[in-house]
């Protein structure tokens, strides 16, 4: 719908709804304002915006747009309110930020109407404590835009606002910034009019000259971010404004975790190890060092022999690239990715029941769901953009959150029920929501008689996991858990989110048949607001297997086996048939001698995988490790190569996030030193190799080009589309048709029926014992990212230095714990050095540690089991025991 | 409620053993008892008002009641306080109470608020907007829980009536919500009422106790309606009783007031439709639904029907309660009623409304009582508070001490509002010691005021810049020199 506005005497053409400020905004009139932001409630308060409606002065921020309006913009009444507004704004604001900042929002205003400022600074109202914010109260003009973002976006009260009238105090709720409960993600300082909050990063490095829309390179919500440049350097991001995915918001990783790029430690030339100690090389020679050792190696043991490893941080094009160069010039199909360590059970269980490994439905969909069931996913500190929009959601009534997880973890705090279930034990619980389901008739029978088969086995097989049961097993209330399962079933839309805690099991893969089946059986398939939505752990970990980085699987994850003739006619060569090693199978293999070289993108495999010590014995084995790379690590130790790369913000290429969006990744700066985008590595190997005429790319965009031939489903998607139209998930098989956001409607991707598949509980090998009597949980924290390669070189390391392991009041009681002592952690598999945190986010006999830093390395402690199906190791259940260190 | 919440609220954290009243009907009674009045400025936090401007300069100490009486041709809403306090829900029964809600509860909720339309009544709370529609924007709302919000902040300088209402009658004015709650079809009713009045508190707690008790009122209610009452009682603040500003407190916000729309009666309490209704606005409504909304509005003058009570200052020779008719000329209400001033004092203007208000000048006092009469010669009719000052008062002073309650009650959202009355007050500060404003401060004053008043987001702003324009309009001979 449309109404006609006459504006200043000129009429246009207006969507009917908007307020009155965003139309004029969009029509392109200036209306300033100062506490006006589309990302906040309007509030109405600066009283800038005022405009004349039909002779009316009223505020265009807080009025509709209606047909026949008559609006004037610019008359002297309006004029005179936001002269005078300014005048009094600007009677005690201190001119230098004036006359130094020209294009903060209010400066902007005060110019335009001729007002300038005469008042001066007092030094203690700056507040310099935190890493990456600035506090200059002297230029808070108490417009409550940070009050409100805190709030209304993010779910927090960092900022506060005291008193009243002439004496309101903006205050954050600690003795100063750093000491507060702020999570960091910058939404205060985009919103700020004024600098009074401003980037540390921008007043030390001057305010950038080009932005630069880029994704960001850390978790999989794949949130958008405007990179600022100045003289070549980046000096800042913010969120992007635009963005369907973000909605103009960001977390401290994305927003201030970006300095790493120039971190003093970050390898900018290719090494060579020479008895033990790096030497810096050319590119050519360690080029052609890598491609003899390789060529000898496989003359002397075959493909088989050999292996890639990719790290998922790198781009689409860059999976692809490592894939084919595994496949097409290393002859062996052992190439696959970090996945295995994280949702490769996620993929795996939604292609195997759906016919698609990814996310059924895109985050756009939370807003619609009514019910959403969370399991496994400390959201707000791993996923924080998507989590705090589903916190706000249930804070404000408009879902009910059903959370699943043995940790009180935040987003737990506002659920309607949380199941903090002993860990290790979520088949017997989701069997029982399933059992609750069937003998109380909540099965969406339309649903399942027409689209779902083999109901009757599986009824069997759950009508034995009674609430009452699962109460003994998993320690949930057998009232609770028949409460959840009715809510999940009949206050429909109804979506389940995962993270970690769900797939890293020895049954992580059935775990997530067990949710599928959850969502079949109640009709959650499909539709609009319902579905299942890994929460993937890397920027493109959707990406690798999807890209060809799996031991079974081709470009488009389909089949190696039913797909091969396909790519050796794209391909140009003859491919190896046989299913290669996945990643914990090549660490394997070099234990027992069977691998010889392994390329490495962007992982730290001895930090990363459990049981590190074995990990480590199997890698010295190793005739040839290559690391590519941006920092040395845990890894390097093992390494013979090392090549440089660059960072994402210093290429061009796609990633995919977690809900299947493609999304365009943009070279914001040349890469420093003599590092390079890892598909010019590729490329510079396969020329080395003999294989350059199968490696013919002048740009990422080629590669991309060839994916789409490769992969019907992303035919549709162009860079150039995807600079005009922003991110689009796959599929989108067509040029001129929008995207498919909602998978499996009418159909699966499988076909007209999906198989329900039982699952029987089958408990962790690492049961508590005497010696081990509490069970450990392993994961992140809102500030590092996965082994903290990147975030441990930025002020995150300030805000949080080293890992800690978390444990009960009780237990810590017992064991003469402190909080702050360092603890040893010890496990049939090693043991560990560690700063004890006493929490009540733990119950008593469950502990859970940070996985972040080299020096504690929990890992070391975490036990080989995997899985059966997707070998995920089983990070979340380790039996240990824990002792004050002496 | 969060620390920096409360920390909005004059007194959520101060006791003060005696309370001096620093309102404006004290200020210009100060000649009566100078030493009062000193002890008023000197106490911190200020306590703007405690309903005793028949007796200022007051303190929390002062007692006696108020002159009562009743002018109009039929007692409405003073009927029964006018021979004294109601003491008991069986007193009550006994003068014939709750007739009006046992007539409501037989008719539909639609007859009642047709009856409420009938009868014109205007909102008392000083916004006049016509009850029966503000009740019919709520009643058809469809929502799961709807509210009625008493407004008990009776926070004007120099009106007590809402106080003598609620002291010595509450239970007419709990009737009157009952009708309320009824007619829209709410499930709870809050009750907020100001700090300054502790004993209409403790009248109100146990009128209320009593209703329950009774089955008019609570879960189960068996006679009445079955409607929860919660009191809540202030902290200290002006601006709480603008309605939104009311509506966030009772949330347990910063009391701010929100922009319109959305209209409570659409997205008030909790996100509920909301009516929030003035004191004196629902004690008339028990005779409304008893007696007929047609009865009703055959008194009154032109737009302004029915009665409404008025309260006159210390300074008169006959300060009290007045129930009057629309449409009765301030002469009469000042000479007549009032019978002018203390102690021969010369009657220098009178302020109705106030203290966010314009003045009226002795040569205006023919103008009827009326909203939009009172609306013509730049002057507001508010809450019914008549205060006259006298010769002893200037201008200048009378206007400083207005602008300066108003920049300490800001709430400080609005732009406009927070930084004009503070800069107002800073002009009129350093105006004081001279005597008189320069051109062109008067100039400054002007240009704020004047956006105060058209750019404010809330009554308080608006107001404050009426009453500075008003003071230099007519005022300019005296205030401005050089």
């Amino acid at each position: 719908m449309t109404a006609t506005i006459k504006v200043n005497g000129v009429e246009h053409r207006v969507e009917e709804g908007l307020s009155l400020l965003e139309a004029l905004r969009r029509l392109g009139y200036y209306v300033p304002s100062l506490c006006y932001d589309d990302r906040l409630s309007p509030q109405g308060s600066c009283r800038l915006c005022v405009v004349e409606v039909n002779g009316r002065l009223t505020t265009s921020c807080t009025t509709k747009v209606q047909d026949g309006m008559e609006v004037r913009t610019d008359s002297e009444q309006v004029n005179q309110v936001r002269r005078e507004v300014l005048r009094l704004l600007a009677m005690n604001y201190p001119r230098d930020a004036y006359v130094k900042y020209p294009f903060k929002e209010f400066h902007v205003a005060l110019s335009k109407y001729g007002v300038e400022p005469q008042g001066t600074s007092r030094p203690d109202l700056i507040d310099n404590s935190h890493p990456y914010i600035v506090v200059d109260m002297n230029r808070c003009i108490k417009c409550f835009r940070c009050v409100k973002a805190c709030d209304e976006v993010q779910g927090y009260h960092v900022w506060r606002a005291w008193g009243r009238g002439g004496r309101i105090m903006i205050r954050p709720d600690g003795p100063d910034l750093a000491h507060s409960s702020c999570v960091s993600c910058g939404l205060c300082v985009d919103v700020c009019p004024t600098g009074a909050l401003e980037d540390r990063s921008v007043l030390t490095y001057g305010w950038p000259d080009t932005w630069v829309k880029t994704t960001c390179p850390y978790c999989g919500v794949g949130c958008e971010l405007e990179v600022g440049v100045k003289d070549g350097r980046i000096v800042d991001v913010r969120p992007s404004r635009t963005s369907v995915v973000n909605r103009g918001n960001l977390c401290v990783k994305g927003r201030y975790a970006w300095d790493y790029v120039y971190s003093q430690d970050r390898v900018l030339r290719p090494l060579i190890k020479v008895n033990g100690e790096w030497r810096e090389v050319s590119w050519d020679e360690a080029i052609s060092f890598v491609a003899s050792r390789l060529k000898e190696i496989l003359a002397k043991y075959g493909p088989g022999s050999v292996g890639v490893l990719v790290g998922a941080r790198i781009t689409n094009e860059e999976e692809y690239l490592a894939g084919k160069f595994a496949r097409v010039v290393l002859g062996t199909n052992n190439v696959d990715s970090c996945a295995r360590v994280c949702h490769e059970p996620s993929a795996q269980g939604l292609e195997d029941m759906l016919g698609t490994g990814g996310a059924t439905n895109t985050f756009e969909d939370i807003d619609l769901a009514r019910t959403i069931m969370v399991v496994g996913s400390n959201t707000t500190e791993n996923h924080p953009v998507i989590g705090n929009r589903i916190k706000m959601l249930a804070e404000q009534g408009r879902v009910k959150l059903i959370v699943v997880d043995p940790r009180r973890t935040e987003i737990a705090e506002y659920a309607d029920y949380h199941m903090a279930l002993r860990p290790g034990t979520d088949v017997v619980l989701f069997n029982a929501m399933a059992n609750v389901i069937v003998s109380e008739g909540l099965i969406d029978e339309e649903f399942v008689s027409e689209r779902v088969e083999g109901l009757e086995e599986f009824k069997e097989v759950v009508s034995n996991y009674t609430p009452e049961f699962a109460e003994k097993v998993t320690g949930v209330r057998a009232d609770v858990i028949r409460e959840a399962a009715r809510l999940y079933a009949t206050n429909k839309p109804s979506m389940i989110l995962w993270g970690l805690g769900a797939t890293e099991h020895v049954q992580g893969t059935e775990i997530i048949y067990q949710l599928i089946d959850l969502a079949l059986i109640t009709g959650n398939v499909g539709r609009p607001g319902s579905g299942l939505i890994p929460l993937r752990g890397k920027n493109n970990v959707q990406g690798t297997a999807i890209m060809g980085d799996h031991p079974k699987k081709l470009p488009g994850a389909v089949p190696l086996t039913q797909n091969i003739e396909r790519f050796e006619k794209l391909w140009g060569v003859k491919l190896n048939p046989n299913p290669g090693l996945d990643g914990i199978e090549m660490v394997e293999a070099a234990m027992r001698g069977d691998l010889k070289a392994l390329i490495v993108f962007g992982e730290d495999v001895v930090m990363s995988h459990p049981y590190r010590e074995m990990t480590e014995k199997a890698l010295s084995k190793l005739e040839l490790l290559v690391l590519i790379d941006m920092f040395h690590n845990e890894t390097s130790k093992y390494a013979h190569v090392f090549l440089p790369a660059a960072s994402s913000f210093e290429k061009d290429g796609t990633f995919t996030n977690a809900e299947r969006r493609v999304q365009r990744v943009r070279k914001v700066i040349e890469p420093l030193g003599e590092s390079l985008p890892d598909w010019q590595i590729i490329i510079r190997l396969a020329n080395a190799m003999g294989y350059g005429d199968y490696f013919r790319y002048s740009s990422p965009e080629d590669v991309w080009n060839e994916i789409r031939s490769a992969w019907p489903a992303v035919y549709g998607i162009t860079y150039e589309r995807l600079d005009k139209e922003g991110g689009l998930p796959y599929p989108t098989p067509r040029l001129d048709a929008p995207p498919v956001k909602v998978l499996h409607v009418g159909q699966f991707t499988i076909g007209k029926k999906a198989r329900l598949r039982p699952v029987a509980y089958i408990p962790s090998p690492e049961q508590p014992t005497e010696e081990y009597p509490l069970t450990l949980i392993t994961g992140r924290t809102l500030y590092h990212f996965n082994m903290g390669s990147m975030t441990r070189r930025t002020g995150n390391q300030v805000i949080e230095p080293e890992d800690f392991i978390e444990i009960s009041e009780d237990d810590a009681k017992a064991l003469g714990i402190s909080d702050g002592d360092m603890v040893r952690v010890t496990s049939r598999w090693g043991s560990t050095l560690i700063r004890a945190r006493v929490s009540r986010r733990v119950s008593k006999g469950i502990v859970f540690a940070t996985v972040h830093h080299p020096e504690a390395s929990i890992n070391r402690v975490v036990s080989p089991a995997v899985d059966r199906i997707s070998h995920i190791p089983e990070y979340k259940v380790t039996a240990v025991r824990v002792e004050k260190a002496s | 409620m969060r620390p920096e919440v409360e920390s909005f609220y004059s007194f959520s954290k101060v006791v003060v053993s005696e309370e001096h009243c620093r309102g404006l009907a004290c200020y210009v009674a100060r000649s009566l008892n100078p030493k009062a009045w000193e002890m008023a400025v000197r106490q911190e936090p200020p306590t703007y008002c405690l309903g005793k401007c028949y007796v200022g300069p007051s303190s929390s100490r002062t007692s006696g009641v108020p002159h009562i009486e009743v002018r109009s041709s039929r007692a409405v809403v003073l009927r029964h306080i006018v021979k004294g306090p109601v003491s008991s829900l069986g007193q009550y029964l006994e003068l014939g109470g709750m007739r009006g809600l046992e007539k409501a509860l037989r008719m539909t909720q639609g007859e009642v608020i047709e009856e409420v339309k009938r009868s014109q009544l205007r909102g008392r709370g000083g916004a006049y907007f016509p009850t029966g529609l503000k009740w019919e924007s709520a009643y058809r709302q469809r929502a799961p829980a709807k509210y009625v919000i008493v407004n008990g902040d009776e926070g004007d300088a120099g009106a007590y009536v809402d106080k003598f209402l609620m002291w010595w009658d509450p239970y007419l004015v709990l009737e009157g919500a009952l009708i309320a709650a009824y007619a829209i079809g709410a499930s709870k009713v809050y009750f907020y009422i100001r700090r300054e009045y502790p004993e209409a508190v403790a009248s109100v707690r146990r009128a209320v106790r009593e209703l329950y008790e009774a089955g008019y009122a609570g879960p189960a209610a068996s006679k009445g309606v079955p409607v929860e009452f919660e009191v809540h009682v202030g902290k200290g603040s002006y601006v709480v009783g603008e309605e939104t500003a009311m509506i966030n407190a009772i949330m347990g916000r910063r009391p701010e007031p929100m922009p319109r729309p959305p209209y409570p009666t659409e997205r008030g309490l909790f996100g509920m439709p909301t009516v929030v209704n003035n004191v004196e606005t629902l004690a008339n409504v028990p005779w409304i639904v008893e007696n007929g909304g047609d009865k009703y509005a055959e008194m009154g003058y032109n737009k302004s029907r029915g009665t409404k009570v008025l309260s006159l200052n210390s300074l008169f020779e006959r300060p009290g309660l007045y129930e009057v008719e629309f449409g009765v000329p301030l002469k009469e209400v000042v000479y007549d009623m009032g019978g002018g001033l203390k102690g021969g004092r010369r009657l220098k203007g009178v302020i109705v409304g106030g203290p966010l208000a314009s003045f009226i000048r002795p040569e205006e006092l023919d103008v009827r009582l009326g909203v939009e009469e009172l609306r013509e010669i730049g002057a507001s009719l508010g809450h019914g508070n008549v205060i006259a000052f006298s010769d002893d008062t200037s201008l200048l002073e009378l206007l400083h001490e207005i602008v300066h309650f108003a920049a300490f009650e800001s709430c400080g959202k609005c732009f406009p509002c927070r930084l004009g009355t503070a800069r107002a007050d800073e002009i009129l500060e350093a105006a004081l010691g001279r005597g008189y404003l320069m051109p062109e401060e008067a100039d400054e004053l002007k240009s704020i005021a004047t956006v105060m008043r058209s750019a404010s987001l809330c009554g308080h702003g608006q107001g404050t810049g009426d009453a500075i324009l008003s003071f230099l309009a007519k005022g300019a001979d005296e205030m401005v020199r050089g």
